[in-house]
């Protein structure tokens, strides 16, 4: 019987975004179905708030500060070990269909694989490997890649400007003619990085990125092993879903979201308990990173606003729901499914709202923190419904993957097969979670680095540009779950603070060193 | 709003041995990667990438004494480039290669440094394997 791994990611996804999860805004019956039938995750961080970091993290199962994709901009060395080139030696067919981004996406000089297969209009390309052999790009035997949009050399944006031309420019432009992050605002409330997109939702990237997955599994056979890594570039921004399908939300209905403090005299004071550079970016005074406006303030965000936003982003939720339903039912009709492990997980969170905030930054909380993740194992292998509450990291996905394929573990990986239940993480020392953030964009440096154990989430920052050695968060995440009350000076969270951070220096890679090149702003 | 951005190797070959490589304006294309060819004429030097693009900069500066050159890239896109090559030495058999970019918009500084960057790279690499 063949081994099947399909796993599915989307870009900046909230755990609330899930009706499995709690989430009151989209419909999402079929990943709420999975996590019925498979295992729920209430507790899983990525290793970076941001792309490329993060995503490096999935393909190696290492932190960032290992695989030395430190910030967005960063290419993931060409020959850094992937799981999928471990699962490609062992025969499985594999492919990426979607958002890759181990590599910048503003790349005009064409340096690296993936402009260079969609501007040469291919999907196949062969490179080093971490052992000094030669073999397909990162392990994919084929890779058709898609972002936010119909700008960018990647094979949806040359796919559209070739077949439908006309719907080029319906997109909102993610940059501005300064390749910073448009702070422009579109849509019925003049909110940033939001449009209301003439575009058919059969040519959109959701349906797009379904249709090519489904092209790649229609070319496999009955007794093949494979791994599709089906990547969704939306919920991400720019909150552009097709106008065709503005109807099922109407964002006047919205109720706003619980991280959202509406009395602007409250949420300041939130801020200003935090480290500075919070305030600093509500305020407009600093904006320490390139995946933000830089031209916006997050103070003059509307209550309105943040609801078109976040049906937007529901809309584009449900849309990537029925696009997993139709790759699914195509997969039942082949029969398959009885032997198929499928994995829903995303890259990072957003903040979505909370303390007034959208977007993403260094900001280590749960709108960027906490992700929905879920592992339906194949049913043939009889595994029981379970949710597990016990803290895992995306670190953990690749040694599962070599796992459900009945590989060995790769020494070069740092973490360890998901938990299956909470007695199984109890026992393998599922404890606490680990993430960092590092940048230094144009003379703005921000360093940190946070662990969440036992319901608690602490913080701790280097020196930088707003900061001082002794800043950090503490929340309590049973009493405070907006962490709204900072306890890292509490004296009476001391103990609790000081055993976080002994656990966080003491289990934390060293730096890779030297940093690897900043080459592009993503 | 302008930014820079600076790239740069400790190299353990001497300084006029690095030059060599370097100094004359019309070699780019043998050690950054990116570029296709290159040609300089009077003042003017003209690239063309590997993805196919063309363009013109123009010479600022081309000292064997500071062992510096620097240039400016005409691009409708960047209001203000300039580029700045130093190298430096460090002691007999030592130097440090400097590359700068400065440009408005700021991101334009990115995206125009990567190749020296890649640059810098491939010269370590001609010299340790002596090329």
């Amino acid at each position: 019987m063949a081994k099947r791994i399909l796993f599915i990611t989307t870009d900046q996804q909230r755990y609330d975004t899930l009706g499995c999860n709690g989430g009151i805004y989209s419909r999402t019956p079929t990943l709420d179905a999975l996590a019925a039938s498979g295992i729920r995750y209430e507790r899983a961080h990525p290793q970076s708030v941001v792309c490329m970091p993060s995503r490096a993290t999935m393909i190696t199962g290492q932190y960032p500060s290992t695989h030395g994709v430190w910030m967005n901009g960063v290419s993931l060395p060409i020959d850094a070990p992937s799981v999928v080139e471990e699962l490609s030696r062992a025969g499985f067919a594999t492919s990426l269909i979607g958002k890759a981004h181990f590599e910048p996406y503003v790349d005009p000089f064409a340096a690296f694989p993936e402009t260079l297969m969609a501007t040469s209009q291919t999907h196949e390309h062969l490179d080093p490997w971490y052992d000094g052999t030669i073999g397909p790009h990162r392990g994919f035997d084929y890779m058709a890649t898609a972002a936010h949009g119909s700008a960018g050399p990647l094979h949806y944006s040359r796919w559209l400007a070739a077949e439908h031309p006309e719907a080029v420019g319906m997109f909102y432009p993610t940059l501005d003619g300064n390749l910073e992050v448009n702070a422009a605002g579109g849509g019925d409330t003049g909110a940033v990085q939001v449009a209301n997109n003439a575009i058919p939702r059969e040519w959109y990237h959701t349906d797009w990125v379904a249709d090519q997955t489904m092209g790649w599994l229609a070319d496999r056979s009955d007794e093949e092993d494979w791994f599709c890594w089906m990547s969704f570039p939306d919920p991400h921004h720019p909150w552009d879903p097709p106008s065709s399908e503005l109807g099922r939300i109407n964002w006047r209905d919205i109720d706003l979201p619980a991280g959202y403090i509406e009395d602007v005299a409250q949420r300041e004071a939130v801020l200003g308990q935090k480290p500075r550079h919070w305030m600093q970016w509500y305020e407009g005074s600093l904006v320490s990173n390139f995946e933000a406006p830089l031209e916006w303030v997050p103070a003059t965000l509307t209550a309105d606003q943040l609801r078109e936003v976040t049906a937007k982003n529901a809309i584009e939720i449900e849309l990537i729901d029925e696009a997993v339903a139709r790759v699914l039912a195509q997969i039942a009709l082949r029969g398959w499914d009885d032997d198929l492990d499928i994995f829903f997980t995303t890259d990072h969170g957003e903040l979505g709202g909370d303390f007034g905030l959208m977007f993403k930054g260094p900001y280590h909380v749960d709108g960027l923190m906490r992700l929905p993740l879920i592992w339906r194992p194949a049913p043939s292998r009889n595994v029981t419904a379970q949710v597990v509450t016990k803290p895992v990291g995306l670190i953990d996905l690749a040694p599962t993957f070599l796992s459900v394929a009945g590989l060995p573990d790769a020494s070069w990986m740092e973490g360890k097969s998901l938990p299956v239940h909470d007695e199984d993480a109890q026992q393998r020392g599922f404890d606490s979670v680990l993430t960092e953030w590092d940048s230094e964009l144009f003379g703005v440096d921000v360093h940190l680095r946070t662990i969440t154990r036992d319901n608690w989430t602490c913080s701790i920052y280097a020196p930088g540009t707003s900061h001082e050695e002794h800043d950090g968060e503490l929340y309590n995440m049973n009493d405070d779950p907006l962490q709204q009350v900072n306890l890292f000076h509490d004296p009476s969270a001391k103990g609790h603070r000081d055993s976080l951070i002994e656990e966080l220096r003491r289990s934390m890679p060293p730096m890779r060193s030297p940093l690897l090149a900043v080459v592009a702003p993503v | 709003m302008l930014g820079s951005v600076r790239h740069s190797k400790v190299l353990a070959f001497s300084a006029p041995r690095v030059w060599e490589i370097i100094g004359d304006p019309a070699d780019l294309a043998k050690w950054i990667p990116d570029f296709a060819s290159c040609s300089v004429e009077g003042t003017t030097r003209t690239l063309t990438t590997k993805s196919g693009l063309t363009f013109d900069e123009e010479l600022l500066v081309v000292d064997p004494v500071t062992r510096r050159i620097q240039y400016e890239l005409k691009l409708p896109i960047a209001r203000f480039h300039r580029g700045t090559l130093d190298v430096v030495a460090t002691g007999e058999n030592s130097c440090v290669v400097s590359y700068a970019t400065e440009c408005d918009p700021r991101i334009m500084a990115l995206v125009i440094g990567a190749p020296t960057y890649r640059g810098l790279v491939e010269l370590e690499r001609q010299l340790n394997e002596g090329e």
